[in-house]
């Protein structure tokens, strides 16, 4: 049986109706990280063990008459998620040899609800970062090229999903980290609505704007995935959004009743001009199907992007305070307990992280730096109530993901600002605490994905993720070939 | 942004960083903070367009912010209740209490 590039979906129809096991479906995952992924770098940890225990598990309870919703499914999970018993490094020395000592609450879900966990993702380190070069176990590469970088900071999470090692992933989405290697990967990748899924167990970076989010080869899988993962918990005060889920996942829309926002501001000189060409061509075809397509403006997005690095940098300063190595993490030690902190800290953090220590605490001091805060704050509210307006005339937003395609490895490392811009039209959205998702749209002439991104009302994800899925069926891209298969 | 600057908000992180860092830090963190200087930009574009936030209220930075935030005062500990306190532990020496050591 060809198990290549299986949707869950499909997975979930060959497991239910008996004609491939959990333990095969994992047992292929496996054997491809155990031989591939050593070209990509997607994982810090295979639970060969664990997976294989999961799977049979699994297995049974199917046999008893279980099925639907994750069971069974393999997944990878990015590394600043906790995992009971097994290390959760944040890419980072610093938690080198941190062993979790419970489950993230969207693990316990999946666990419960019989998911097999195959492997930890490879991340920039404590999530800070746009290309997954930033850590400390070395840098994960685009499964299409190999010599690019896949995005990040999910981008272990993205590469591991195209690479065809998992049917799903999760990541996290601070500015753009789940959508940003999903659409330089090729898979979708999903931002929930502020307050959807609970970050309990997910290492704190920028606690007013964190999120999981969810990756895989289809916006129905998206969905699968989110109906177990969302809802309230009594751990996570800000989980507080419940979702309707619908009964059934049903992505067949009726286009004349979509409007669809075309901001003008996505689509200014910086944007690559093949991706630019995509997805006008997607409009075009939306157009055709019956869509409205609606001219709006978004004045501010422009300073999205800035808004986002200060408030960022200002809550990595307070969250990585805790970092000291006293309790836990790297231990480098000193002759009084000041030395102690600098030493392990210095030793501990890579440069990306300590710039945005320096900065964050630059935002945070009293005087000048301060005012960056003040003005970061405004422009927040004020771009989230130019999407408040914006969704009074349309349903969704269509707008590129990311300006460019994937870009080589190393040409940006040392280019913070570069890195930052990355993620400017991803950040508004992170900014309004809205849901949205990067879907593939097509490839570049030189053989990587394009991505486009789908912005939906705050609470509307699942209308948001059928619409998704409905461009996905109208454009049906064609599947490229790995190149080191 | 400069190098003394650097040396100050490295201390206040509790980073360590040596002159060949700060050199480099000086150059990059000068970058980003030039590019965010466009922040200005939409303050006068709000300013300018007389933007309200959702509550109505003038989206003026410093109204916004200074309406939410308590003043930075640092209060020093009253020295009574510190010898007070260096009475009640089971150990203490030279103005510090005594804790058992972490064990790893």
């Amino acid at each position: 049986m060809n198990l290549q590039s299986l949707t869950l979906t499909q997975a979930r129809d060959l497991l239910d109706n008996r004609r491939l096991t959990s333990r095969q479906l994992t047992d292929y995952y496996l054997q491809r990280l155990e031989k591939y992924d050593s070209y990509i770098n997607s994982s810090l940890l295979i639970d060969y063990e664990g997976a294989s225990r999961a799977a049979d598990l699994a297995d049974h309870r199917l046999a008893h008459g279980e099925g639907g919703g994750v069971l069974g499914i393999p997944y990878i999970i990015k590394d600043n998620i906790l995992t009971k018993g097994l290390k959760t490094t944040a890419g980072s020395k610093m938690l080198a040899n941190y062993v979790a000592p419970y489950d993230a609450t969207v693990v316990s879900r999946l666990k419960q609800a019989g998911a097999v966990l195959l492997a930890k993702a490879n991340l920039d380190e404590f999530a800070l970062g746009s290309s997954t070069e930033n850590s400390a176990f070395g840098p994960t590469h685009n499964p299409y090229n190999l010599s690019m970088v896949p995005g990040g900071s999910s981008g272990g999470s993205a590469a591991a999903l195209a690479a065809d090692f998992c049917t799903f992933s999760l990541g996290s989405d601070t500015g753009g980290s789940v959508r940003h290697p999903a659409s330089l990967c090729g898979v979708v990748g999903y931002r929930p609505s502020y307050g959807a899924i609970s970050r309990h167990g997910l290492v704190a970076m920028s606690s007013s704007l964190d999120a999981i989010g969810v990756l895989a080869r289809s916006a129905v899988d998206v969905a699968t995935v989110m109906a177990i993962i969302a809802g309230p918990d009594k751990y996570d005060a800000t989980a507080s959004l419940v979702l309707e889920a619908p009964a059934k996942v049903n992505p067949i829309i009726n286009w004349s009743k979509i409007k669809i926002g075309w901001p003008a501001e996505y689509f200014s000189s910086g944007l690559n001009s093949e991706v630019a060409e995509h997805l006008i061509n997607i409009k075009n075809i939306l157009s055709d199907k019956g869509a409205t397509i609606v001219p709006v403006n978004l004045p501010l997005t422009s300073y999205g992007v800035s808004a986002y690095a200060v408030i960022n940098m200002a809550e990595v300063s307070s969250n990585l305070a805790r970092f000291d190595g006293l309790r836990y993490g790297h231990w480098v030690g000193g002759s009084n307990l000041l030395e102690t902190y600098l030493n392990n800290r210095k030793d501990g953090f890579g440069a990306e992280v300590k710039r945005r220590l320096m900065l964050g605490t630059y935002f945070l001091s009293a005087g000048e730096g301060e005012s960056y805060y003040k003005q970061a704050q405004t422009v927040k509210t004020i771009i989230a109530r130019e999407f408040k307006e914006v969704f009074t005339q349309v349903d969704y937003l269509l707008t590129p993901a990311t300006p460019t395609v994937a870009f080589p490895l190393g040409v940006k490392v040392n280019d913070p600002l570069s890195l930052y811009l990355e993620d400017s039209l991803l950040t508004p959205a992170s900014l309004a605490h809205l849901p949205a998702v990067a879907i593939p749209i097509g490839w570049n002439l030189a053989g990587l994905p394009i991505g486009g991104q789908l912005i939906g009302k705050r609470g509307e994800d699942y209308n948001m993720l059928m619409v998704a899925q409905a461009i996905q069926d109208v454009i049906n891209i064609t599947p490229q070939l790995l190149p080191w298969e | 942004m400069d190098k003394e600057i650097i040396k100050k908000l490295a201390q206040l992180a509790k980073l360590k960083v040596d002159d060949s860092e700060v050199e480099i830090y000086d150059h990059q963190l000068s970058d980003v903070l030039h590019h965010l200087d466009s922040l200005s930009g939409a303050i006068d574009f709000i300013n300018k367009h007389g933007i309200k936030d959702d509550e109505g209220r003038e989206a003026n930075t410093n109204k916004v912010i200074h309406s939410s935030l308590a003043n930075d005062e640092v209060e020093n500990w009253p020295e009574e209740e510190i010898a007070m306190s260096l009475i009640r532990a089971r150990q203490n020496d030279d103005g510090f209490i005594i804790v058992p050591a972490i064990k790893s």
